[in-house]
Order: C-alpha cells, then structure tokens, then sequence
C-alpha cells in the first residue's frame, strides 16, 4: 500500500472511532450538540478524503449520511435510538467500503445489498424523504448532490495562499475539486498578479489566489472545512455572494496590483456587476460610515494539534540521545583527568540537559488510555445485544497515560476478558431480578496507576466464577492432582492456564479460538502480569498490572559476580546491607525476618551459577510486586539510573529472569532483571 | 544506468569470491567476506548468566547489544586467551526465521581479506579435521595447503547457541 | 528544452527554478513537458513567472507536448489563461 493510502486507512480509522465514540456517548448520555458536530465532521472528512482517491461507492454512502446528519444538526430531524443504531451500522460499513475500496477487493454480495439498505433508511430518516423516495439506490455522486434541499446559496470565496502556504503540504488544486462534491463553480479566476518575474520569484513561496463563485446547499461550515487543514496558510473570505459590505470590504481591500474589482468585471461576477448597478443608482448618497470590516471567524484559537509519528522515529531518537549520553560521559571522564572543572561543569549541564531531552521524547509515546479504551464501550453494546444481556458498563480513570505500543498490544486481550465477563459472568436479566439485583449487570473498567505500574482493573457483578467446574476440569486435564492444597484464589488463576476453558461449549461472543491463557501471555509479553480474584454471587475482578512503557526505565545499578544489572527502580522498596545480624537469623538461607515480615531471598550468585565474587559486602534489595515481595542478594549497589531497554535478542530468549539490557554510560552493559520472572520462580521453588 | 549493469553481470560471471581470513589457535580459517558485517578490537563483554561457556555475553557495538562467541572455544577447546590482537568479527547471520540477526565471534587475528577462486574450492571431509565437519561449508586450496572456510549457518545456529 | 521528471513538485521547485534561470538566457523559452504527468500549484506559477519575464523581454514562451494528466490539472486549476494553454 503506498503511503497516501496507508494515511488514508489511518484517518478513516481515526474518524471512525470518533464517530463511534460520539455516538456511544449519546446512547448513553442523550443527545448532544457536540457530539452530533463531531458525528458530522468526521463523515464529511471521510468523504472528503474518500473523494480524493475517487473511491466514490464510500464517498455517495457518506454523502447519504452526512446529510441526515446536517439534518439532525440543523434540527430538522430528531435523533432516535433507531437512527443512532443506524448510523452505528453506517459505521462499519463505511469501514467496509473502504476496505473493499482499498484493497481492490469487490465488496460480498450481502454487504453491498446492506449498503444499499441503509442507504435507503437514511434517505427514508430525512425531512424530506417522501419527495424523494424513488431515487433510494447506490446512485453517483452528482445525483445525490442534485437531491437538494432549501439552502441553496451563491457564495463568494476569495482566497490567497500565504507565502508559507506549500509547506502546510496541502495541495490547492486539489482543495478545489473539493468543491464539486459540494456543490458547483459557477466561477473560477485565477490571481496570478502576484507572481514576480522568474529572477525574482522564491520558488517555494507560494503567490497565489482565486476567487471563485460557488453554488451550493452547504451550509458556511462546509466550506470553510474545505480549508480545515490549511486556515493558517490562507487568506479566506466566505460569503454569501449577495452580501454587499462583504463585497465591498474585500474590493477596497485589493491592492493596486491586483485591481480585483477591474478583474473580477471581466469576468463577469455578477455580484460585482450588481454591485456597481446599485452603486452607480446611489452614488449621489452620502457614504455611509465606513462598515466595520467583518472578516471571516477563525477556526477559534490556535489549538494544539497531534501528529502522526512513525515510532521508529522516536525510538531513533531516543538511540540517539543515549548515544551523547555516552559520548558526554567521556567527556566528564576527561575533564576529571585534566582536573578542568568548567569543562567538568559544562558536560554536567549538558547531561541534565539531555536527559530532559529524553524524558521528553519518552513522553511523547504517553497516550490517555481513554482514547483507545472508549472503542469497548461499543463491543460492549454489541455483546450486550447479542446475549440479550443489560449491561452498564463504566470506564474510570480513561486519563491514565500509557505507552502507545503497550495500549494497543493490551487492547485485545482487554477486549476478550470484557466479552468473557458480559458472555459467562453477568446473569441474564430475569435470573438477576430473581437474586435480588438489579437486571443492569455492572461491568467496570478501571485504571489507575500504582507504584510505577498502570493497573487496570475489569470486574463486574456477575455470578462469579464456577470454581468446581474449574477444579474438575484441571484435575481432568491433568494440570493439578486431586490431593491438591490450594486457595480459592490458586484455583481460580487456574483459568490462565493452557487448555482449560471452563465454557462448556465456545459460544460465539467469547470463544474465538483464544482462552484465557493467550491473554495472559499477550500480556506477560508486556512485562505485565494478570490476577483473578473471584466470589460466588457477587462478581469477578481481573486485575492487569502493566509497565509504564517499553522502552524506558528508572533503574537502580548493581552488581553480582563480575556482571552488572538493572532493577527496576519502582519495584524497589529498600536496600539492606546483609550483617552479621541479619545473618545469624538467616533461617536456612531462604529467609530473613524483616520487621516481623518473613522475606524470602533469592541470591543472584547463586541463582544464576555464578561462582566468584570478590565482594564481602553482601546487600539486599527488597523488591515488591504486586503482593510479593523479595530480597534479591547482590555484591553491590551503585545508584540509579535512567535505563533504555534493549533486547538481548534471540540467542538470550531461554535465559528466564533476565528482560533485556541497556548501555551504561561507559559503554559496558548492564542486563536487567525480569522481576516478575524472578518472584515467580521463587515462589514456584 | 547501462555501464554498471554491465558491471555487474561481469561480476556475477566471475568465479570467484572474497573471503575473510583470520587465526584461531593458530589455525588459519575464512568466511566468506559478505558475511563479516565488520571487526572491531575486542573489547568488554558482559556475561549473561545461565549460558553455553562459549556464549561468552554481550558486547556494545555502536549502540546494539550484540551477542558473542568465543570461537576456539565453540570449536570445542579452551577459552580464547586475550591479547592485543584478539577481534570480534560481527557476522550477518540469517536465522531460521529468515530474520538478520548480528553476531560477533570471537578469533585470535585477523590474516587478511583475500579472493579464492570458485576451482579452488573442495568439498568439505566427512572426518578427519580437527573441528566437527558441520562447522565447515569447503575447504579451499590456500598458497601451500587447505584452509577451512567455516559455515557460520551451524556455528551460530541460534537454536543450538540459545539451548540452556 | 525537455523536462525529464515525471512528477513536478515543490520538492524539485528550487531545482526547476535554476534550469529555467539558464534557460532565461536563450532567445525563446520552450519547454516539452512530454514527460511530466503531474504537477503541483508550485511549479505552475513558476511557469506563470516564467511566461512573465519572456512577455516583459519579447521572448517567446511555450509549453510542448502537455500530456492529458498535465492538461486536466491544468484545466482543474484554472491556470490556462495564465500559462498560455490553450485547453
């Protein structure tokens, strides 16, 4: 795919999830004037952009919705549950056509008919369905254009390019053809008497305009979309061609060089011809007071925009300032030998600098899990639907930021514990009623960070899970004996485990061909963990413990034998040097007796058969996860330090216990310790 | 552009490759040259634990975390003693999963980059050399006798290198 | 002079420039566009400065063998006055 298509994917993408945020909010929440504008803006983008790679079946289907929308804006017409169900089903089948357009696939037989179908709703849904009931088929773009209804106007538009108009890197010729979607050019002149002579032209500057009349039902707003992306780049006027003040404030504003009112005669504007027939009438009538120049409504306050960034990039970059990290650590090496403390001072500032540097770009990889997380509440709906179930489902915390790549890898299996929940754990309404809760099952999506953590939480009300049948079918398969000792919580993490779903036949919402165990591996390949906790009659609480993000960590430094390695910082509650003391209450070498807390030790050295050490000095360091907690016994600590993660890479992958590596500032590395891995092999020992 | 098109058929044509010399205790052994992405002085590596002894850790080269292999001791002997001449040899090595992935190999000295031509080149015997025959892709007549050039494909096999 | 790329954008609108300052220099500007199937807004009011400075000089200026892409953004942008092409 090249990469104006791949652009386009990802809009349409965007704009659909806009959509369907929008209209989950007022399924939710009732109507509302925001959410229908941004229900609008994102069908008119879509066809605008849609129109660009002349892919027109999606351009006449969202030219079809988008004017029921105006409709609605307008209030002309009411929204209805049916019509938000509508426009849901409009949605992803917007997605089909695209795809289907993209790909240069033909659309199945069903979903063009579906097409079709809702094509004809959303006509039958207009103000002004009945007078045009019999023109319900996929018809072209130009016939649906000439479906008109009452606002048609004659606008006049007059533009100039800013200088720096080509580097917004929009195309101007194509925002024209724009325009023939909405409506049709009655005139088009171009302003070319600004262009210098070629010894004097900066090439790159743009020097250009039009002026142009256009005949349309779109409402000013439309028009003024047509330059969304370039208002800042642009001189616009919009209005309607009859407005006289508008016509004279933009004529008097015209330089001598461009003598618009002398051009635009020729060409015959007739609201300039107009204009002059009524001004020749009143010349004799005292000018009235200057009008105030009314000049177009910017598109309000310069506000923050985001780009779309290939990550690579930013992990290039972050390579990058590791790099003069190190390279600036020699320098400090350096001047310490020539004792020259400016220098010394001078690369001391350089490296607060650049690690704000990193701290920066590291952020930009931080998203708001609302953004993504807002796409279950229709899943949810869906599910809900499908299993006639009623559901009341909540997203708290959706301001939490996460690492972009780790929200995306987390989506899935998100998505399937939600359909696990609604599917096995919510009752059927009746059944609830008859247990004395309310027939709404709650199905909450909380997160929240928590020790350098992100925890995201999914629980509902439901029945609990079946810890019997749990038992039973792990017994079955052999994954536990039946002498067994376990707690209720043991045996209800045991649904994590492989080949055991406890859904006695896979129904169609959660079965899919996934268990349990792939989300917890999906999510133990984000350095995550995932906890079930459980009570019968009163609900199920999945408990996801992520890491902020993948690439980057506060670390603390130590040593064991002759290699150097990386704890993560925020699992560290304390360091303790290993006494005689402590020592002497060392019960068999497993165990120190920590304020009355028992905690188990894991020696390094020996743990990972390294033989010598030189170091006496024995020091712990007390790690915390989750619940667990650990003693990690090290030769020696050196401090924190802000770590990039890279990967050992294949040859290093059995290696259990270890995540990854980074470069220390003297260019030696350091390996970095998995301590989810290391708490699990000690408590499975 | 014609010219180098032309160039390259020339090229192709030719029978006769590159390769990489260097001593390992004192043997002299080759890789084909396309396969050395490049050879730095040897320098600190970190042990990671649990591995072969001849996985001998990571090194950095420019910024990556690269593997390394202590050739003489791959080969079966002893650990490579350090001196001023010892190298890493970084290896482009493709892995079954089609997937590059860098490698560095331990040697003693780099011998010299030279051209072995395709007539020159033997099979590799089924016994008899020192080092286990799988390690060797052919054997190529070399001024006065055979030299081994070494297929780093089963030297390096990530499989077997990963296997704890 | 014959214009070998085939898509002229701001990106080669520097390079452009230079080749039509030499060109600038000969008594007629002639320009074969047999190769160029597209171009952007850029390029053409390079070509309008150009059509300028020969009007302004008496020189002649001409665009060759424009190819039906070329034309049809030609006539999309409404730079044939402009440019002296006749649609």
């Amino acid at each position: 795919m090249n990469a104006d298509l791949e652009l386009f994917c990802d809009d349409v993408d965007e704009q659909l999830t806009f959509m369907e945020n929008a209209l989950i909010s007022m399924q939710e929440n009732g109507e509302d004037e925001e959410s229908i504008g941004a229900l609008f803006r994102s069908m008119h983008t879509i066809k605008g952009t849609a129109g660009m790679f002349e892919f027109n079946a999606v351009v006449s289907f969202a030219h079809t919705a988008e004017n029921l929308l105006s409709e609605v804006r307008d209030g002309k017409v009411a929204l209805t549950e049916d019509m938000i169900d509508t426009f849901l089903e409009v949605k992803d089948y917007v997605q089909k056509l695209v795809d289907s357009a993209v790909n240069e696939t033909p659309l199945a037989d069903a979903d063009t008919q579906k097409v079709a179908e809702l094509m004809k709703i959303l006509k039958s849904m207009l103000s002004t369905a009945s007078t045009d009931e019999s023109s319900a088929e996929v018809d072209s773009v130009e016939e649906l254009s000439d479906d008109a209804d009452s606002g048609e106007a004659l606008w006049h538009i007059s533009i100039r390019l800013k200088p720096s108009f080509f580097t917004s890197g929009m195309d101007i010729i194509n925002m024209l053809s724009f325009f023939t979607l909405l409506g049709e050019l009655k005139k088009v002149v171009f302003i070319d008497r600004h262009i210098p002579n070629i010894e004097e032209i900066n090439p790159t500057q743009a020097y250009v305009g039009y002026e142009i009349l256009f005949f349309t039902d779109s409402p000013y707003v439309e028009i003024e979309e047509i330059f969304e992306f370039v208002i800042d780049d642009v001189e616009l006027h919009i209005f309607k061609a009859n407005d006289e003040d508008m016509l004279k404030a933009l004529l008097e504003n015209s330089d001598a060089v461009e003598d618009l009112e002398e051009l635009l005669t020729k060409n015959a504007f007739e609201n300039v011809l107009a204009l002059q027939e009524v001004s020749k009438q009143v010349e004799e009538v005292p000018k009235k007071e200057a009008t105030i120049q009314k000049t177009i409504p910017k598109k309000q306050e310069k506000k923050s925009f985001s780009l779309r960034v290939d990550s690579s990039k930013i992990d290039q970059l972050i390579n990058q300032i590791s790099e003069m990290v190190i390279a600036n650590a020699k320098v400090s090496q350096r001047a310490a030998v020539f004792k020259d403390n400016e220098l010394n001072e001078a690369a001391t500032i350089l490296s607060d600098m650049l690690e704000e540097v990193r701290t920066g770009v590291m952020n930009i990889r931080m998203v708001q899990v609302g953004d993504s997380f807002n796409k279950f509440k229709r899943i949810v709906h869906d599910v809900a639907k499908k299993v006639n179930k009623e559901i009341d489902f909540e997203i708290i915390g959706g301001e939490t930021e996460l690492d972009k790549m780790v929200v995306e890898k987390i989506s899935d299996p998100l998505m399937h514990m939600l359909r696990n929940s609604i599917d096995h754990g919510i009752e059927m309404p009746d059944e609830r009623e008859a247990l004395g809760k309310s027939r709404e099952g709650r199905v909450t999506l909380k997160t929240y960070p928590d020790a350098g953590t992100i925890v995201i939480e999914i629980s509902d009300d439901g029945k609990g899970l079946p810890k019997e049948k749990i038992l039973e079918k792990a017994i079955a398969n052999g994954i536990i004996n039946e002498n067994h000792n376990l707690s209720d919580k043991d045996i209800y993490n045991l649904i994590f485990a492989a080949g055991l779903s406890t859904a006695e036949e896979v129904s169609d919402i959660s079965g899919r061909g996934v268990g349990m165990d792939v989300v917890k591996r999906n999510i133990e390949s984000l350095r995550g963990m995932v906890e079930i906790d459980s009570r019968p009659g009163e609900g199920s609480l999945f408990t996801i413990r992520l890491p902020l993000t993948l690439a980057i960590i506060d670390g603390f430094l130590v040593q064991s034998g002759n290699t150097k390695y990386i704890i993560p910082l925020e699992m560290i509650q304390e360091c303790l040097e290993l006494d005689d003391h402590y020592k002497e209450e060392m019960a068999g070498d497993e165990f120190i007796n920590l304020r009355d807390y028992m905690l188990p030790l894991l020696d390094i050295r020996s743990n990972f058969n390294e033989i010598d050490s030189k170091s006496k000095r024995e020091n712990v360091v007390v790690v915390r996860y989750g619940e667990y907690k650990m003693g990690l016994m090290v030769d020696e600590l050196f401090g924190e330090f802000q770590t990039v993660i890279k990967p050992l890479g294949k040859v290093f992958e059995n290696v259990a216990g270890i995540s990854g590596g980074t470069i220390l500032g003297s260019g030696e590395i350091a390996l970095i310790f998995d301590i989810p891995k290391l708490i699990e092999e000690k408590i499975k020992n | 552009m014609p010219i180098s098109e032309n160039g390259l058929k020339k090229d192709t044509k030719n029978k006769q490759e590159q390769y990489l010399l260097f001593l390992v205790g004192d043997v002299l052994y080759a890789i084909e040259a396309l396969k050395a992405r490049e050879i730095v002085e040897y320098t600190s590596i970190t042990k990671v634990p649990m591995m072969h002894p001849y996985v001998k850790g990571v090194t950095n080269i420019r910024g990556s975390i690269v593997p390394v292999v202590d050739l003489y001791e791959r080969f079966g002997f002893s650990e490579t003693i350090v001196g001023d001449k010892t190298s890493i040899v970084v290896v482009n090595h493709i892995d079954a999963d089609d997937e590059a992935v860098q490698i560095g190999i331990i040697i003693d000295e780099i011998y010299e980059v030279d051209v072995i031509e395709n007539e020159h080149l033997k099979e590799a015997p089924k016994f008899g050399s020192k080092i286990n025959p799988d390690f060797i892709l052919k054997m190529a007549k070399y001024k006065d006798g055979y030299i081994s050039i070494l297929n780093t494909d089963t030297i390096l096999d990530i499989e077997e290198l990963s296997n704890l | 002079m014959i214009l070998e790329q085939e898509e002229l954008n701001i990106y080669e609108v520097e390079k452009l420039h230079q080749v039509l300052l030499e060109l600038f220099k000969e008594d007629a500007v002639i320009i074969d566009l047999q190769n160029v199937r597209k171009l952007d807004m850029s390029v053409i009011q390079l070509f309008v400065a150009m059509k300028k400075s020969c009007e302004e000089n008496s020189k002649k200026f001409e665009l060759l063998n424009i190819n039906p892409e070329v034309l049809e953004i030609i006539k999309n942008s409404v730079t044939q006055d402009a440019l002296g092409v006749r649609l």
